[in-house]
Formats: C-alpha cells, sequence, structure tokens
C-alpha cells in the first residue's frame, strides 16, 4: 500500500473517527469537541494537500480499490477529483472554525459536529470516487448525513425545508441509479470512470442521449441547474456554515462534480460531441444563469438572495463544462474554486451581521458597515469579485469562460455573461453602499470571542480571494492537469 | 362437444370434489357467522379429499392390503389414501384452532356474528376506548 | 463419518427445534423461566451454525439429498438439500435467533401469564422448525404439512397477546390462510394426478416429458399455487389479513411473522415452480408475467397504503406487503439476476423488518405511543434504538452500505436483462415511496421538538443486543455481501437448471 493510497483512506477515515469521537464524548466537554472538530479536519485537508504535492510532482495517481461482489468501492485520485476534494477540506477548516464561534450557544451541538464531520468525510469519497458506484454511494450518503444540518433548529420551516431537500435528493439520486443500471447495461459491466467511455462505444446515440440526460437530471438537482433548484433557497433556513459550507461549495458542488464527470468522465469529450446535446444544455444553463441573477435582485433576505446568486453562478461553472472546448473548461475549474471561496466569504459575513445584530433583510443591513467595518468590509470586497472586478479572482474564472465561449464560436454566451455580471453588481453593490452609508441606531457591542472564531476565517478566506485575483498563476498547476486530463492538447 | 361432456361424465369425482370447493370457499367468505365459516373450512377439505381419493381410485380395485396368495388382484393407490389420513389430521386441528378462536371471540365480543363484531369493534374504537 | 453428519444434520435441525419445542412447557415447569427461554435462543443459534455448515457443504460438494426413514424416493420423503435451502436456514437462523434473544426479556409480561409464554415459545420454536421443513424438503406433501404447521403455529403466535382485537386478527388470518392451504393442496392434488407423483424431481422428469399434452390442466394448477400461496404470503390483492394479524400481535411475533413465516411459503412457491415444474415450463408459461405484474402493482400499492397509516406497527406491516412485491417481481423475471434478488430480498426483507418491527416495539412499549405522529422526541429518549430503525430505513430504502441496495441492485440489472423497463421504473419508485413512509419516522423521533418532556427509556441490553446484531447483519451484508451474494446466485442458478458459472 503506497503512501498516496494510505492518505486517501485517511483522509476520510480521519474525519469519520473525528465524528464517532465528537458523539461519544459528553455534551459538556465544549473545548474537548471543538479541538477534535477543528483537528479532524485540519488533518485530513493537510492530507489531501500532501496528495496534491504528490499527484503534481509526479504525475501518478494512486488508486485503491476493494471488490464488493461484482460492484467494486474505489478510491482513485486524478486532478478533477483532487481539485474538488482541495476545495472542500481546506474550505471545511475553516467553516468548523467559523462553525465554534457561530455554534456557540447551541443546545445540540454534538449532534452539529458529528454530521458536519461525517459530511467532509463523505464529500471528500465523492472527490475521490474511481467509478461511479462508489460515486452514487457518498453521493447518496451525503444526502442523509447533511439532513440534520440542515433541520437543525428544529423549526417548522428547517424541517419543511430538510423535507423538501431530502424529496428533491432523493428522486434525483433515482435518477442516477436508474442511469448506472442503464450504464451497466450497456457497458457489460464496467463502472470504472477511465474506462467506460471505451466501452460505450457500442451504444447507440439514442440510448446515450436518455443516459446522458438520466444522469444530468440526477445530478442536477444538487448541483441547482432550473427547474431543479426549489430546495436550494428554502434549505437556507440551515445554521449560517452549513449554508456557506454545504449549500454554497460541498453539496452543490458535488452536483456540479458530478455533471463534470458525467461530460468529461463517462462520455469524454468525443462522445458528446457527437450526441449534439450541447445547445440545449448551453440554453439551460443560460437560461439557470439569468434567471437566478433576476431572481436573486428580487429576494430582500440576504442569505436567499445569496442561495439566488448560487444557483446562477453554479450554472457558469456548467456552462464551461459543456462548451466542450479546453480554455472553457479551465474557466469551469477556476470558477468552480473561486466561486466557492467568494461565496463562503459572503455567507460567513451574513452570518456574522446575523449573529451580532439579528439583521437578516438587505433592507434592515443599513448602517452596520459602521459597527461590523471588517466583516461588512470583506462583504463589499469580495462581491465586487463576484461580479468580475478585476483585481479579484473572479475576474479571471470569466475572463477564461469568454475566451472559451469565443474559441467555440459561441459568442451570444458573451451576451449572457456580460449582462449577468451587471446583474450581479445590481443586487451586490447597493449592500455594500447601503451598510457604510446608511444610518441605524444600532451601537457597537463588546467583541466577543466567539465574534473573533467567526471574524479570523472570514478574512482569511476574503484574502485568498484577494491573492488568487492578483496571481491567478497560484491555481494553474491543477487547472492545466484537469484540462490536460480530458483533453488531448 | 360430445367427447368434452363424456370425459366430465367419466371422471366425475373430479368434477365433484371442485363443485364442492367453490361451495366451501363461498361459504367462508360470505357467511358472517363464524361457525358457519368453519364448517365451510371444512366442506372445502372434504372436497380436496374426494379429489385425492378419486385420483388413487382403480375401477375394479381392492384395498391395498396385499395378499400374497392372490397375484391377479388389483389394488387401489395406496398414497393418496395415507395422505389424506394426514389431511384429515391437519383439518382436525384447523377446525379446533378456529373453535377456540371463536370461544374467545365469543367472550371478548358476546357475539358469533363477523358484521356484529366489526360493529362493536369500530363503536368502541370511535369511542377511544380499548377491548378488554 | 463426515458425510453421515452432514446428510443426518437435514434432518436433525427439523427435528431438534421440533422436540425442543414440544419439552419447552415441561422445562419452564421444572426450571426457571429464563433457562428455557435461553434453551431456546440456544437451539436457535444451533440452527443456524448448522444451516451455515450445511450451505458450506452445499457450496463445496454440491447438492444432496437424504432419505427419511431410509425409504428412498419415490415410496418415502425425500430432503434435498441445495443452495435453496442452505440460503433460507441461514436466513431462518439469522433472523429468529435475534428475535427470540428479544422476545426473552419481557416475554411473561407481554403475553400475560407464564404458562402463555411458554406455549408461545413453544409455537415459536415449531414455526422455525416448520420453516426449516420447507427449507429443507423435496416432496409436496411434505411441504404442505409443513405449511400447515406454520400456518397453524403463526396464527396461534399472533393471538399469543390473548386481546380482542389480535383474537380477530387471528381468525380472519387463519380462516383466509386456510382457504390457501386449500388451494395449495388442491394444487398438489392436480400435479399427483398429472404426474402420478409428489416427488418434486420425479414429477419434473415426468413433466418435462408429458407437459405438452395438457398445458392448461397444468396452468390451472399453477395458477391454484399462484393463489394458495399468494394468499399466505400475502401478495397484494391477496394481502387483506396481513395489516391486522401483523400489527396486532407482540412484536416478536410481528417480527417472526413479516420477516420469514411469508418467506417460508414464498420458498415452497419457488420449489414448486421451478424445481416441481421447471424453469423450462414455468417462462413458457404466461403465468410469470402475471407474476411480475401484481410484484409491481404490489410494490406500489403496498406503499401507497403504507404511507396513509399513521399507526407504527400498521404502517411497517403495509410495508411488507410492498416488499413482497419486490420477491415476485424477481421471481416472475425469472432470469440469473431476477431470482439472486429474490434471494438476497428474501434475507435483506428479513433482517431489515425483523429489526425494524422490534425497535418500534420497543418504542411502542417504553413511550406508550404507538402513533407516527405522538413519536417527536423518542430518538432522543432512546438514540440507539431508534438508530438501529434509522438502519434498517436505509437498508429497506436500498442505499449503498445496506444489504436493501444488494437485492435492489440485482432486481434491476435482472429487470433490464428482461427489457423491462417499467420493472426499472417501478423499483426506483418503490424505493422513493419506501423513503416517503420510513424517513418521516425518524424526522418525527429525531428532530421534531416534543411537546412534552421526553420520557427515559431503558431499553435492556439484551434487546439492545438482538438488535445490533440485526444492525450488524444488514450493514456487513451490505458492506460484503460476496458470500451471500454467490449462495443466493448459486441458489438461483440451481433453480433456473443452468451450469453453475465459475
Amino acid at each position: 500500500m503506497s503512501v498516496g493510497v494510505a492518505l486517501v483512506l485517511a483522509s476520510i477515515v480521519i474525519t469519520t473517527i473525528g465524528a464517532i469521537w465528537v458523539a461519544a464524548i459528553p455534551g459538556e466537554a465544549k473545548t474537548q469537541r471543538h479541538c477534535i472538530v477543528v483537528g479532524a479536519a485540519l488533518v485530513s485537508a493537510a492530507m489531501v494537500w500532501y496528495l496534491l504535492y504528490l499527484g503534481l510532482g509526479s504525475g501518478t495517481y494512486p488508486a485503491f480499490r476493494v471488490g464488493i461482489a461484482s460492484l467494486s468501492l474505489d478510491l482513485t485520485l486524478d486532478p478533477l477529483g483532487l481539485t474538488y476534494g482541495i476545495l472542500a477540506s481546506t474550505l471545511w477548516v475553516f467553516a468548523s472554525i467559523y462553525s465554534v464561534g457561530y455554534m456557540e450557544h447551541d443546545t445540540k451541538q454534538r449532534q452539529y459536529f458529528t454530521f458536519f464531520l461525517v459530511s467532509a468525510g463523505i464529500t471528500l469519497g465523492i472527490a475521490f470516487s474511481g467509478n461511479l458506484f462508489t460515486f452514487y454511494l457518498f453521493y447518496e450518503l451525503l444526502t442523509f448525513a447533511t439532513y440534520p444540518l440542515v433541520v437543525h433548529s428544529g423549526t417548522k420551516d428547517a424541517l419543511e425545508a430538510g423535507r423538501k431537500y431530502i424529496r428533491y435528493s432523493l428522486v434525483g439520486a433515482s435518477f442516477i441509479l436508474a442511469a448506472i443500471v442503464m450504464l451497466w447495461t450497456l457497458t457489460g459491466g464496467v463502472l470504472d470512470f477511465s474506462s467506460i467511455p471505451a466501452a460505450l462505444a457500442t451504444a447507440s446515440s439514442g440510448q446515450l442521449r436518455i443516459l446522458f440526460f438520466l444522469f444530468l437530471i440526477g445530478f442536477g438537482v444538487k448541483a441547482a441547474i432550473m427547474p431543479l433548484h426549489g430546495w436550494l433557497p428554502s434549505a437556507m433556513v440551515a445554521p449560517t456554515p452549513v449554508s456557506a459550507l454545504l449549500h454554497a461549495v460541498a453539496v452543490v458542488n458535488a452536483g456540479v462534480f458530478g455533471v463534470l464527470r458525467t461530460v468529461y468522465s463517462v462520455f469524454g469529450v468525443d462522445l458528446v460531441k457527437s450526441l449534439s446535446v450541447r445547445p440545449i444544455l448551453l440554453v439551460l444553463c443560460s437560461v439557470t444563469i439569468i434567471l437566478g441573477s433576476l431572481i436573486a435582485l428580487k429576494q430582500d433576505v440576504l442569505k436567499r438572495r445569496l442561495a439566488y446568486s448560487t444557483i446562477s453562478q453554479l450554472a457558469y461553472i456548467l456552462l464551461g463544462a459543456f462548451i466542450l472546448h479546453p480554455l472553457a473548461l479551465a474557466g469551469a475549474m477556476l470558477h468552480m474554486i473561486f466561486h466557492s471561496t467568494l461565496k463562503i466569504v459572503l455567507f460567513f459575513a451574513a452570518g456574522i451581521v446575523a449573529e451580532e445584530t439579528g439583521y437578516l433583510k438587505v433592507s434592515e443591513l443599513g448602517g452596520t458597515g459602521r459597527i461590523l467595518p471588517v466583516t461588512m468590509g470583506s462583504f463589499g470586497i469580495i462581491s465586487l469579485g463576484m461580479i468580475g472586478m478585476l483585481p479579484l479572482s473572479g475576474f479571471w474564472s470569466k475572463y477564461y469562460l469568454m475566451r472559451g465561449s469565443l474559441a467555440a464560436d459561441a459568442w451570444i454566451l458573451l451576451v449572457v455573461l456580460l449582462l449577468s455580471g451587471l446583474l450581479n453588481a445590481l443586487y451586490f453593490i447597493p449592500i455594500t453602499v447601503s451598510a457604510f452609508t446608511g444610518t441605524s441606531d444600532l451601537k457597537p457591542r463588546r467583541k466577543t470571542k466567539a465574534l473573533l472564531f467567526m471574524l479570523v476565517p472570514t478574512v482569511i478566506i476574503a484574502a485568498f480571494g484577494v491573492i488568487f485575483g492578483l496571481y491567478p498563476g497560484l491555481t494553474l498547476p491543477l487547472v492545466d492537469a484537469v484540462v490536460a486530463q480530458f483533453f488531448s492538447l | 362437444m360430445g367427447e368434452f361432456w363424456s370425459r366430465i361424465l367419466q371422471n366425475y369425482p373430479y368434477v365433484f370434489a371442485l363443485a364442492l370447493f367453490a361451495i366451501g370457499i363461498y361459504t367462508i367468505l360470505t357467511h358472517s357467522n363464524l361457525f358457519k365459516k368453519v364448517i365451510g373450512i371444512n366442506i372445502m377439505e372434504g372436497s380436496i379429499y374426494i379429489l385425492f381419493i378419486a385420483a388413487g381410485n382403480v375401477r375394479g380395485g381392492v384395498a391395498p392390503i396385499l395378499d400374497m396368495t392372490d397375484t391377479t388382484l388389483t389394488y387401489v393407490h395406496p398414497l393418496p389414501q395415507a395422505l389424506m389420513l394426514t389431511g384429515i389430521v391437519v383439518s382436525v386441528s384447523v377446525t379446533a384452532l378456529s373453535l377456540a378462536l371463536i370461544m374467545k371471540l365469543y367472550r371478548f365480543y358476546g357475539t358469533v356474528d363477523a358484521k356484529e363484531i366489526m360493529r362493536i369493534r369500530t363503536e368502541v374504537r370511535a369511542n377511544g376506548a380499548r377491548i378488554s | 463419518m463426515a458425510l453421515a453428519f452432514r446428510d443426518n444434520l437435514a434432518v436433525l435441525v427439523v427435528v431438534a427445534l421440533l422436540s425442543t419445542a414440544y419439552i419447552m412447557p415441561l422445562l419452564t415447569k421444572i426450571r426457571r423461566f429464563r433457562v428455557a427461554e435461553y434453551f431456546a435462543v440456544a437451539m436457535l443459534g444451533l440452527a443456524l451454525s448448522g444451516g451455515i455448515y450445511l450451505a458450506r457443504e452445499i457450496l463445496l460438494h454440491g447438492t444432496f439429498t437424504y432419505a427419511v426413514g431410509g425409504w428412498p424416493a419415490p415410496w418415502g420423503i425425500e430432503l434435498s438439500l441445495d443452495a435453496v435451502s442452505g440460503f433460507f436456514l441461514i436466513t431462518i437462523g439469522v433472523v429468529a435467533t435475534p428475535i427470540m434473544l428479544y422476545a426473552s426479556v419481557d416475554l411473561i409480561k407481554e403475553v400475560g401469564s407464564r404458562s402463555r409464554a411458554a406455549w408461545f415459545l413453544t409455537l415459536f420454536l415449531l414455526l422455525v422448525a416448520a420453516l426449516c421443513g420447507l427449507a429443507v424438503t423435496g416432496d409436496l406433501f411434505n411441504i404442505y404439512v409443513m405449511v400447515e404447521v406454520a400456518t397453524i403455529a403463526s396464527c396461534a403466535i399472533v393471538a399469543a397477546r390473548n386481546d380482542a382485537t389480535s383474537v380477530e386478527a387471528t381468525f380472519k388470518y387463519l380462516m383466509l390462510a386456510t382457504i390457501g392451504s386449500g388451494f395449495v393442496l388442491l394444487g398438489i392434488g392436480f400435479l399427483f394426478v398429472l404426474t402420478g407423483n409428489l416427488n418434486m424431481n420425479f414429477i419434473a422428469q415426468e413433466l418435462s416429458m408429458s407437459w405438452q399434452k395438457y398445458p392448461t390442466a397444468l396452468w390451472v394448477c399453477l395458477s391454484f399455487f399462484m393463489v394458495g400461496f399468494g394468499v399466505k404470503s400475502a401478495l397484494f390483492p391477496l394481502h387483506v389479513w396481513l395489516p391486522d394479524a401483523h400489527s396486532t400481535a407482540i412484536a416478536p411475533s410481528s417480527a417472526m411473522l413479516s420477516s420469514l413465516a411469508i418467506k417460508g411459503y414464498i420458498i415452497a412457491l419457488l420449489k414448486v415452480f421451478y424445481v416441481a415444474v421447471g424453469a423450462k415450463i414455468i417462462t413458457r408459461l404466461p403465468i410469470t408475467d402475471i407474476l411480475t405484474l401484481l410484484g409491481m402493482v404490489a410494490i406500489i400499492a403496498g406503499a401507497l397504503f403504507a404511507l396513509a397509516q399513521d399507526e407504527l406497527k400498521r404502517r411497517l406491516a403495509f410495508s411488507t406487503i410492498s416488499q413482497v412485491g419486490y420477491i415476485f417481481l424477481g421471481i416472475g423475471l425469472g432470469n440469473i439476476h431476477g431470482l439472486t434478488g429474490t434471494f438476497m430480498h428474501i434475507l435483506s426483507h428479513a433482517t431489515t423488518k425483523a429489526l425494524l418491527f422490534l425497535a418500534a416495539g420497543a418504542m411502542i412499549k417504553h413511550t406508550g405511543k404507538s402513533r407516527i405522529s405522538e413519536m417527536a422526541g423518542v430518538g432522543a429518549a432512546m438514540p440507539v434504538t431508534v438508530g438501529a430503525f434509522a438502519v434498517g430505513s436505509l437498508s429497506m430504502i436500498g442505499i449503498p452500505l445496506f444489504s436493501g441496495f444488494v437485492s435492489k441492485w440485482q432486481l434491476l440489472l435482472g429487470s433490464l436483462a428482461n427489457g423491462n423497463y417499467l420493472a426499472v421504473l417501478v423499483l426506483v419508485g418503490g424505493s422513493l415511496l419506501a423513503a416517503a413512509y420510513l424517513l418521516p419516522v425518524l424526522r418525527m423521533a429525531f428532530f421534531e421538538r416534543p411537546l412534552q418532556k421526553p420520557v427515559v427509556a431503558n431499553v435492556s441490553y439484551v434487546q439492545l443486543a438482538a438488535l445490533l446484531f440485526l444492525v450488524v447483519v444488514i450493514i456487513s451484508v451490505g458492506v460484503v455481501p460476496d458470500g451471500v451474494l454467490q449462495l443466493a446466485s448459486e441458489a438461483a442458478t440451481a433453480l433456473l437448471g443452468l451450469e453453475v458459472l465459475p
């Protein structure tokens, strides 16, 4: 067993052990619990970073396989999975520190942190799965592991949101299961990402189209493609770290990641091109981008506005993937990284505001910048990145997406991207402006330890947003590796 | 058509058995008196004995007790008869069990009529009480 | 020596359980009640290890037969041990042992008196013995006798609680089950008239030569079997007795009936259809299409009925009707994956439903609440029990890593192999409906805020051990199904009469 294999396994197992540990210690041992949670997330993230170092250094990626009857549990590293793994596990560390502050006064901390860590392991499982069965397994488990987090508050709204979430997710997962069974019969039992495209060569294009759309609908639920997005805005009743991490990074990107896997690993670029489904997909994404932004504009509850913004931004990534051009894929990968880092800051800031002032609505935020300057400052800067302003990371991903659209002769997408950028500006900038210019009768409060726990991760990730903007080359080795994986250049 | 009827006539015990079977089931399903249901069960099972015994019968055969002195005898098939002895035992135990249950039901509800029992039960349930 | 032991073991399992059953009342008279209960558990454990040993022997050395009383077939009763028997023996052992263990904790209190409890043990063991008999027998009339023993025993353990509703449910069950037996016996009579044999292997030989002479008679005879066993195993339109019987009985009875008793009749049906009549003939008759159709209707209808129930045990009882649909769907598919799925589902539903009924029994007993809508906060009061219920639910829905997924996967493959896309849709939809009727229980128990202060419930460690045993079985079958799956596919292969796959 090589070091790589051990690390792949360990990165998943360590969070699970952490979760069991958290569940086992008594509810009063707060400090101990927080140490375990942050520690487990940190160690797991460190392992994934080391895997990145190993993978990029040698170009070979370890694989781990256990046969389960005719199906097999298969963990493999590849650049695409690694990107998602790095992203999720790193942000998990920050989100767990943030959670420590945010959940300070919660009575059900034990339940929260247990499932929080379980979800971390499952997300890494999704990232590292080497065949569709393993992917489906973790994808399905993710639904159940995150459900308790969504309904955490136990209010009627939360339970209703949880019900919606689980309905959408299970129906989506059924589509995926049906697709996998169909794939199994088409390929004669081949589910490995590395060998599916070759095994699919003999299938008729009609069958392949059905298969493709089964996968697309299945993963589209978690990727919140319209009209399958209904669960996401209502899931915003969850505690803010959950909304930030799961509903802007881990869960939604699991859906996006699933679509990427479908397009690039299951079908392969050439096969998707030959199916001539691209126009439909691009229209679907464009509609989601524009509609998502338009609806976001009308939302008054800040987290809901952010949720619709997420729906719109996820469609950027999918758009990049569906253009089927190396530059566009690079844009999609960059956007996956950048959107996650930026959006999590926005959610964190919204959470701090809600905790410190109790304000949840955009219309109430006037003057909050005065008492929470760092928070709202980060929000303001990062929202500029979201719009795609130059010195911030969001610019680069859009730049690549646009270049990709032009290279693929789809100039109309340029219009979509620019229009959406404009809409982004319309729904983000007024928040910052009113926060710093508006008046309010709020008195500055004493800075608590909890606030510090929330503020530090927010600022650090925000700093990343700026650094990536100034030095976009930092992410390029990984993105290049992904592109090279699927396009023979 | 003529051939069909003559075959039916030849195999009249089977027809008879099936008719009895149908009567038995009809009795079980339509009568609300619990005792009549038990009688229905016995009619139904009786019909199956007839079927088996008829199947094992050989025209002109004698009881299958081996007679070493006379090799010309034809015997009826002994297997179905043995089986039906078992069948009778089974049906007796089913009857006993159902009668025991009827006794209990009578103690609980004071009636042996299925419809009455249903009525009492829904009434009691509507009042939210338990039947003891 | 080893061979003699192996051959005799088949009959020994049944005889040992039968005789244990009859000494139970005596044992409880001369020893403490606990002793008798643990003796019963030990005997079931022994039966399980015997089953595992037999299954291993069958896998290693192929099938074998045993002539009861030394009378060879066709004169005597022949036990024929193949992978089907091995598989079902293991299923019985794995499920009946923890149920007995669970029952042992408060049996006297549950059924009312010490002597009733003693008779409950007798009937329970009789039922298990009859099911083991069904697993090993190769003779049609023996099947009838075992079916009757199982029926009477299961009727009696429904009535164990001795209150008005359960006695009434028992009577209804007994009437319909007896009609079922009537049809089965009629079917056996027809096969006897057609072939002159009662030994299934001989019938198969006879039919393979002559069935084309009277296809209608065969078809009628098989539909008798279908109706007969269909009533007893609660195939959808014939299920009317099940919800009452399974929901009014005490928890161990419900678990036993829902998980094992109805499976015994399904095994009997499989033997009649695939061993006595043979796969070649069966698949050419429309009967398999009817079974597929009924299976699909049962999956959906059972689940919809389950959704409408608020009483937890009734919901679980209707869920059984839906899950039996999966099993019949597999039988109807009639290909290797379908039948493997049938066997896997027999095991997986048996373990899962036993777990669900036992956990539900504990939940109802300790909180005094039998309705799902009242169960808010139960999860906090008894986390391990409701956690076990959660494992059962996930397995029932068919989430990977749990045994339910393994069977669902095989059934899906079987449906696609037949090009039956409707069945794929029904299977997937059935899982979603299962999620719809099971997950609300968990939501209620874990996440809804309780109205009153939650009760403190101390479930006994023995009962928790029984639940955890089933949890371990479900998860280990889900994670490493290789061994059981091999046995199941061997059983399917044996029924289909194919060459054993390497």
